[in-house]
């Protein structure tokens, strides 16, 4: 999900926590007599004769062709991958364009790690995340890793991805999960 | 250069399961607009949804209705309210300084390995809520031995996160 649909989410859910509360407070303060002035009742006898009018039609059209547009919209960028596929590098110019597959990169940091004592498996991707572009690499390892070794590992592969990928927007995070139990190899004797 | 750690990672928002409601239900509003229209073009037969509706409704005026409703209205408007304004949750803890991150329920797994590996230690199961490792062993012979094996064991193994977990253990004696 990008920023943008996470902002339009909790616009959403304060526009809607607001109005909820306006009108239940609404509702209670007009049951126990509390509003000074308030009329006995509502009335909204203009509603059914609006239906019936010549431009009703066109306008529940517009509205409802607008709402489905800006429903799905918004649905699918709930659902839509943060994946970045191809990267533009440095020396791109007029004259050609040159550029990385970025998920190759990650993942071939993340493969280089799997050398590392402890490091079971690794997957690696650069995503869009929060405004910023990141090398996401996904760690597995064992539950009798070293953790200061995998950390070491681990900000030297993401260092020599920035030296590879050489862009100066591209940021690092490398999430380590540890296995449930220790892998143990078959060994026959 | 700019490179760098990338932001800490972040459970999803509260608010998104809200968002996606929303959505559909907008969607639905307006699917039932689209077909009005159609219906009124005659392309869809059967009477108008919002013309039925508009006739439902009646002159409101102050009920007993309104206590149990107004109530739900105001509890869950407040839930929307902190759904909208709450942070999101954060989920790992840093290993290092450099954009190294593992999850609590990882944590909890490295200090019961290390638990296990203590001499004397049978069994062990640990949790990890926000800063602090909560472990609880069943060992044999002298608890006391065991408790300091623990605290300096996993302490050394987690000194590496940043902040380092406080350690809370209870060793229980197995007979």
């Amino acid at each position: 999900m990008g920023r943008g649909v996470i902002v339009a989410d909790r616009v959403a859910a304060f526009v809607v926590g607001v109005g909820l509360i306006a009108a239940g407070a609404g509702a209670l303060a007009w049951r126990y007599d509390l509003i000074p002035d308030a009329p006995a009742r509502l009335r909204f006898s203009w509603l059914p004769d609006a239906t019936q009018t010549e431009w009703w039609p066109w306008a529940t059209g517009a509205a409802g062709v607008l709402l489905v547009l800006i429903g799905l919209t918004w649905l699918i960028r709930h659902f839509r991958s943060r994946g970045v596929g191809r990267l533009q590098l440095l020396g791109s110019d007029h004259t050609g364009r040159l550029t990385a597959d970025a998920n190759a990169a990650a993942t071939a940091a993340g493969h280089t790690l799997t050398r590392t004592a402890g490091v079971r498996s690794s997957t690696g991707r650069v995503v869009a995340d929060r405004g910023q572009l990141v090398a996401e690499l996904n760690l597995t390892i064992e539950p009798t890793a070293d953790l200061g070794t995998v950390q070491a590992a681990a900000e030297q592969a993401s260092h020599e991805l920035h030296r590879i990928v050489g862009r100066d927007d591209l940021h690092h995070r490398v999430q380590l999960h540890v296995a449930r139990h220790e892998e143990t190899s078959a060994r026959v004797r | 250069m700019n490179n760098g750690p990338a932001k800490r990672p972040v459970g999803a928002a509260a608010a998104a399961p809200v968002g996606v409601l929303a959505a559909v239900a907008t969607v639905a509003l307006g699917a039932v607009g689209v077909r009005d229209s159609l219906q009124a073009a005659g392309v869809v037969s059967g009477p108008s949804w919002t013309g039925w509706l508009a006739g439902k409704v009646e002159p409101v005026q102050p009920g007993d209705w309104m206590i149990p409703a107004g109530v739900i209205a105001v509890v869950a408007g407040l839930w929307f309210l902190v759904a909208a304004l709450r942070p999101r949750r954060v989920t790992h803890v840093a290993v290092g300084q450099d954009g190294v991150w593992i999850r609590r329920r990882d944590i909890a797994r490295l200090a019961a390995e290390s638990a296990e590996a203590v001499d004397s230690v049978i069994s062990a199961t640990a949790k990890s809520r926000r800063r602090t490792v909560r472990i609880t062993v069943r060992a044999t012979g002298d608890t006391d031995r065991v408790a300091t094996d623990l605290d300096t064991t996993i302490g050394q193994r987690l000194a590496v996160l940043s902040p380092p977990p406080r350690i809370r253990r209870r060793v229980v004696e197995e007979h």
